[in-house]
């Protein structure tokens, strides 16, 4: 009954620090110019949609704070490692970093070179703090990916992940689109042709961290 | 032989603490009357269930039901309570969960007071699928008879609680007393059609 996403809490001061939604990792951070990128650093660009859209009347946001960072967001679990994020631990805090993105808008986000584990993809339907009681749901859609780098890979496209979910947020079926010609476009008007974007669809894992085989 | 003014001293204490030993901490949710409104019209759908809170701190006192639809903000329904049964007429086509739950359990000598009417509010959602249901045609809808259940965290967690289905009273025993709640409105007749229907 007492889901772990469906949690309350009364914690002092928590309004305060709004980070604190997806645990004590680190967001990676947005590149807006090449020039953002450092040697050693690789930019990860994707997607997450949802359809049916999520509406504003559907998001319960209310604390005092920058509330912009978490309506209409989405956020991705970035991992170097396997972790297992399923419906028996959401505990995301034991996952590394964070990209925060908007749904239905392409993200561009820099991390190092190690291995890019994606445990899980989730938002908040409600984060409301009244007083010292925290309030929060949160809405897990399926993931448990790992995207393989190759040498020499400066900016790698992951796939749009699309999620379609019913008026209860259950996701009924999960795509990866492959837009990479309409998204390749769209980063050489942004960030020019001298580093070139390369497709790394990511491969779906199992609950051990092994690949699934298709068919 | 107490002088008049100490008389009087220890009944303005009397008084002041008469004053002072009853306290509602904590908020409330809407109660509705407990019985179906001569005013209402067939329209809608009637739900019902029971929750059994013998081992809950409070009675059953209140419960929220929410109607979710896809691109709009949920509508929550306070529903009718009658010692354990609830209910709710007139309720439009639609999807619902069950949201939350709760009552007042009554403390002595608490927060400063004699008497402490504090609330509980146990909050079930949407993740809690057994507890969802849908209304596509208007009618009486049984929502289940359910025993609240009490279940221990650890030394550092706090208690949490679970629903078991239970079959006393069963949906017959609960229709009976529902009758009682809807004499005289439109809603007695189509019970007594839906008892009828019930084996």
């Amino acid at each position: 009954m007492n889901t772990p996403r469906n949690i309350m809490l009364r914690l002092p001061g928590l309004w305060l620090l709004p980070l604190l939604l997806v645990g004590c990792t680190s967001t990676l951070e947005p590149v807006t110019k090449i020039g953002d990128l450092a040697p050693g650093e690789i930019m990860v660009v994707g997607r997450i949609e949802l359809v049916p859209r999520l509406q504003p009347e559907e998001q319960q946001v209310s604390f005092l704070g920058d509330t912009d960072s978490i309506k209409n967001k989405v956020f991705v679990g970035v991992d170097r490692k396997f972790v297992l994020i399923d419906g028996e631990n959401t505990d995301i805090t034991s996952v590394e970093s964070v990209i925060r993105a908007t749904f239905g808008e392409t993200f561009h986000v820099k991390k190092d070179r190690e291995a890019l584990h994606i445990p899980y993809v989730m938002f908040y339907s409600k984060y409301t703090v009244a007083g010292r009681l925290v309030t929060q749901h949160r809405v897990f859609f399926p993931a448990r990916l790992q995207v393989d780098f190759q040498p020499g890979d400066r900016a790698v496209y992951i796939g749009t992940f699309r999620y379609h979910r019913n008026e209860y947020f259950d996701i009924t079926k999960s795509e990866l689109i492959d837009d990479f010609a309409k998204e390749e476009a769209a980063y050489r008007k942004k960030f020019g042709s001298k580093v070139p974007l390369v497709k790394r669809l990511p491969r779906p894992l199992d609950r051990k961290g092994n690949s699934v085989k298709a068919g | 032989m107490i002088s008049l003014s100490k008389a009087l001293l220890v009944l303005l204490l009397l008084g002041a603490l008469s004053f002072s030993s009853c306290t509602y901490v904590g908020g409330s949710r809407e109660k509705l009357e407990p019985k179906i409104g001569r005013d209402s019209t067939e329209k809608g759908s009637l739900v019902f269930g029971y929750i059994d809170m013998k081992d809950a701190q409070p009675d059953l006192e209140w419960i929220l039901l929410n109607r979710v639809e896809v691109g709009k903000e949920a509508t929550s329904y306070p529903l009718r309570v009658k010692d354990g049964i609830f209910f709710l007429e007139n309720l439009p086509q639609g999807s619902y969960f069950l949201s939350e739950f709760g009552g007042r359990a009554t403390n002595f000598f608490s927060a400063g007071a004699l008497i402490v009417f504090r609330p509980y509010f146990y909050r079930v959602g949407v993740d809690a699928k057994e507890h969802r249901f849908k209304i596509e045609s208007p009618g009486v809808y049984y929502l289940g008879t359910w025993k609240f259940k009490v279940v221990k965290g650890g030394f550092f967690e706090r208690d949490k609680f679970d629903l078991d289905s239970a079959k006393e009273p069963g949906q017959k025993a609960l229709v009976v007393s529902l009758l009682e709640v809807a004499k005289g409105t439109p809603w007695e007749s189509k019970l007594r059609n839906y008892q009828k229907s019930l084996k």
